[in-house]
């Protein structure tokens, strides 16, 4: 195991107990989501019917049918997403702060370790992303079980069944989160990679320079939105729509990957040369 | 190893969620009914290009899916780069950005084009939205001399007037070597639209010509003009009219203090590019009792009316002024609550078919509502007004369970 | 060897050290001495490359620090530089695991004599025991050099004396040391070497044997004469 690996094993051990928890309180918390509103929907059905005489198929003209669907759109199913969506953000700065606070200074023996000190934020910034991949594979995991719960509790002839795809195919707003096709998933999760390294660049500006590092980091992120922006303003106001928008696409890709390139690179600096414990 | 059990756990758990919702994505093409065009009889050759829009599905989940003769692609089978730049959606756009690649560069998709053997034409109006007040309009032109594959531009800038409040170009044409624009101009003052055409010489990019030749009927305070260009089956061919239909309609206050409209006048309107006259279109009687068809192929006018088993048809050649064709087309109906998209038989809130014309061929699709009830497609030769194709819709290995509530809803039809 | 040339470092506009040279050698435990806030801890966080520095060079058997030369340096900081929630076996898992220079004898052996125990919380041990741990996990790598920032402040009697055993023992010998205090009375008989620090400036370097045998005068009497004189 070389020690880049172990960093990555050592920083996730750090956050398992947090991470477990939050893994309960979402597969918890949707199922509960689940019972409730299946329920609530046979409540509906069995007043509308037994105490209002409807038939059956007046009731699902007037009520609709019950899919997943309308589950994912309750706070049950999204609340527990947004808490995880917001612990790892909370995270991607608490993973470098928590090493240099409290009175056992750990950030000591994190810069003494016989590796290079890149590893150190190569194994966070891993860290980081194994974790939001951990939610997603886990929901998506999850999704199946769930929808099985709502089979067994809403009658087939009051309910529209859906597959995990079509579940997030119906939700727009879920589409960043799951993207629809594998290239897409790339993208998006490289994308979101490149502002957690542009954060961790940012967050080492704080901790080489501490005062004046905060505006450094925040000058950091705005050099790295222009950049991003970059082709953006090119195609707007100077070629005119030059680009098509694959090209566009391509020309993300590429000044994103120089971003991060960037990053690492001055990252890289900043640990070797500029860090205060 | 031990040591690594929880992140090893992580892993899995990544690569068994995510991996299986992508690899599914690749199976997901299973999921859909596979939909082709069924040969009754006839010769497969007339339907080799053609394009049924649809959509498929229920309630929140719609996809998008184009039928051929031999496959139905739905939109989320595309890859990713090919729904970017969205080529796919129509096949004259493909044919365009990948014949004309770096001419099309910058085009804006809601541009107009003209394509003959030796140009290619593009032309836009571009509004100046920065200035509040008095927006100021562009004309940009772009010609692309297929022989020599050069491209020459250039942009003409609408005077600046009170008169004129918005452009919406309608069409472009190359007239004898001119290149001659069709527009929609709405001005600032109630009761003022009007139908222009800018002429330009397509060598020294000298405008030679604006003309209203459309000017607003509306006479009263409460009588509202509605002047649009009807669609041609092919909007990128050279064509020897343009025709619009001009409705003006009378605000009436009701009783109960709600506002109703009524037609005051409605008639359609020829303009010969050639000669750049307009000339009257009169119809008989009979015709004027038709649905208000909206297909016009460049030459002719199809009028068509729903009689008990399908669907009367009529082509009116506006040069010749004198009916060409006169035919009843028997077709199984599916009646529909959808709302109407053109071209297509509409009457009264009731869609029959959607229609389209292509080599003095007339096709016709019988709409429909649900997966289960086939649609039948009839191609008629206009010459010699016999049907030549007759097919269906129909969804080949049906993989689904027949309770599921699914819905095929057609948008359009198009031969290229 | 370790070099420390010309050493220039700033808190802002103030320097803190101005020049400060100075070298340490293999078999030998060298004391900087001077009172709180002179740099002393600043200067052993440049050497191990945890400070960035202004002006000057540090060498370390000739070479500027790398990552390798973390197997052959250690700093044993004032504060334990292990996360709480761990055991002391954990500890020494993840020594072992980052180091190839850790030597868990050794390690078993100081546990022995500190009488620690393996299965208790960093978080829960005493003042006193955290200081040994914390010796522990820095002494147990077979390295040539390690600096330590006062060992002895803040930890109570008994302790004291068990850290400054282990001064004396095998465990130190041959091995380069620097250490800092601003209190020289626990292990004046120890040091070999005094570098007086003040205003971010040297005041004086000299060996304390040769300095008993020739002038007949302790570390205390130097410190008395440089800084009161």
């Amino acid at each position: 195991m070389n020690r880049y690996l172990k960093l990555v094993n050592f920083e996730f051990n750090r956050f398992v107990k947090i991470y477990v928890v939050l893994l309960a309180i979402t597969l918890i918390t949707q199922i509960i989501g689940v019972i409730l509103k299946s329920r609530e929907y046979v409540a509906n059905a069995n007043e509308a019917i037994y105490q209002e005489q409807l038939s059956t198929s007046e009731f699902l003209s007037q009520y609709g049918t019950m899919s997943f669907d309308t589950i994912v759109r309750s706070v049950w199913f999204l609340g527990p997403i947004a808490l995880c969506a917001g612990a790892v953000a909370f995270y991607i700065f608490l993973i470098w702060y928590r090493d240099w606070f409290g009175k056992n200074t750990f950030i000591y023996r994190l810069l003494m370790l016989p590796t290079a000190r890149l590893n150190v934020f190569l194994a966070k910034g891993t860290t980081i992303l194994l974790v939001t991949l951990g939610f997603i594979g886990f929901q998506l995991i999850i999704l199946p079980i769930e929808t099985t719960i709502l089979k067994w509790i809403v009658p087939k002839d009051f309910r529209v069944d859906m597959g995990v795809h079509e579940i997030i195919g119906a939700i727009p707003e879920l589409h960043l989160i799951f993207p629809q096709s594998f290239i897409e998933f790339v993208l998006s999760y490289g994308a979101g990679m490149m502002v957690v390294f542009v954060l961790f660049t940012a967050i080492l500006l704080e901790r080489s320079f501490r005062w004046k590092g905060i505006l450094m980091g925040v000058a950091y992120g705005v050099v790295a939105l222009f950049i991003m922006l970059s082709p953006l303003l090119v195609q707007d106001f100077v070629v005119d729509g030059y680009f098509y928008i694959s090209e566009m696409v391509l020309l993300e890709v590429l000044v994103g990957c120089i971003v991060i390139a960037l990053s690492i690179w001055f990252s890289n600096y900043l640990l070797k040369r500029k860090i205060r414990v | 190893m031990k040591k690594y059990w929880k992140l090893i756990t992580l892993t899995i758990i990544i690569m068994a969620g995510i991996g299986t919702f992508y690899i599914y994505d690749s199976l997901a093409a299973d999921a859909y009914p596979a939909f082709t065009i069924e040969t009754n009889s006839g010769n497969e050759e007339v339907i080799e290009n053609l394009l049924i829009n649809a959509h498929y599905g229920t309630g929140q989940n719609i996809q998008p899916v184009q039928i051929t003769k031999d496959e139905a692609i739905y939109a989320n089978e595309r890859s990713f780069f090919e729904r970017l730049d969205g080529a796919y959606l129509s096949p004259e756009r493909k044919h365009l950005q990948e014949n004309y690649r770096n001419f099309m560069r910058g085009k804006a998709i809601y541009g107009s084009f003209y394509e003959d053997e030796e140009y290619l034409v593009y032309a836009n109006v571009n509004i100046d939205t920065s200035a509040l007040e008095a927006r100021s309009s562009s004309i940009e032109v772009s010609m692309l001399d297929k022989g020599t594959d050069e491209t020459t531009s250039f942009v003409y800038d609408i005077p600046h007037s009170s008169e004129v409040n918005h452009v919406a170009l309608q069409d472009v044409q190359l007239v004898n070597d001119n290149v001659t624009l069709i527009t929609q101009n709405h001005s600032r003052s109630q009761g003022n639209l009007a139908i222009h055409v800018y002429e330009f010489d397509a060598q020294s990019h000298e405008l030679i010509r604006e003309e209203s030749i459309i000017s607003d009927q509306a006479q009263e305070q409460n009588q509202f003009t509605d002047m649009f260009m009807l669609n041609e089956t092919d909007p990128m061919s050279s064509k020897d009219y343009a025709v619009f239909r001009n409705v003006v309609r009378e605000e009436i206050r009701n009783n109960d203090g709600t506002y109703s409209h009524e037609e005051i006048s409605n008639e359609l309107i020829a303009y010969n590019l050639e000669s750049g006259k307009i000339e009257d279109i009169t119809l008989t009687e009979e015709l004027k009792e038709f649905g208000r068809v909206n297909l016009f192929d460049g030459t002719n006018l199809y009028f068509t009316k729903s009689i008990e088993n399908g669907l009367e048809v009529v082509s009116y050649n506006i040069k010749d002024k004198k009916i060409e064709n006169e035919m009843t087309v028997e077709l199984d109906q599916v009646e529909s609550s959808q709302a109407p998209s053109f071209p297509m038989v509409n009457e009264g809130g009731r869609e029959l078919a959607h229609l389209t014309v292509h080599d003095k061929n007339l096709y016709i699709l019988s709409r429909i509502g649900n997966v289960e009830e086939p649609a039948d497609l009839i191609v008629i030769d206009l010459e010699t007004e016999e049907t030549i194709y007759e097919g269906e819709i129909s969804e080949k290995g049906q993989n689904r369970d027949s309770d599921e509530k699914y819905e095929l809803t057609i948008t359009g039809i198009e031969v290229n | 060897m370790i070099e420390v040339k010309e050493l220039i470092k700033k808190f802002g506009r103030k320097k803190v050290l101005d020049g400060v040279s100075f070298t340490a050698n293999k078999g030998e435990i060298t004391c900087l001495i001077g009172i709180n806030g002179v740099g002393k801890t600043t200067i052993l966080n440049a050497i191990m490359a945890l400070t960035p520095i202004h002006g000057g060079e540090i060498l370390i058997d000739g070479k500027a620090i790398h990552k390798d030369s973390y197997e052959k340096i250690t700093f044993i900081p004032d504060a334990i530089t292990m996360l709480p929630q761990m055991r002391i076996a954990d500890a020494m898992e993840f020594m072992a695991d980052f180091y190839e220079s850790w030597n868990q004898e050794r390690a078993t052996e100081m546990l022995r004599f500190f009488k620690l125990k393996e299965t208790e919380r960093i978080s829960s041990l005493s003042k006193g025991n955290t200081a040994k741990v914390n010796l522990l996990l820095g002494l147990a790598l077979d390295v040539d050099y390690v600096l330590m920032d006062e060992p002895f402040s803040g930890i109570d009697m008994f302790s004291r004396e068990q850290i400054a055993d282990v001064f004396t023992s095998h465990l130190i010998e041959d091995r380069g040391v620097i250490i800092t205090t601003h209190e020289i009375h626990d292990i004046e008989h120890l040091i070999d070497k005094a570098i007086l620090l003040d205003n971010g400036t040297v005041l004086k370097a000299f060996n304390t044997e040769d300095l008993r045998e020739s002038e007949g005068k302790s570390v205390t009497d130097v410190m008395r004469e440089v800084y009161q004189g």
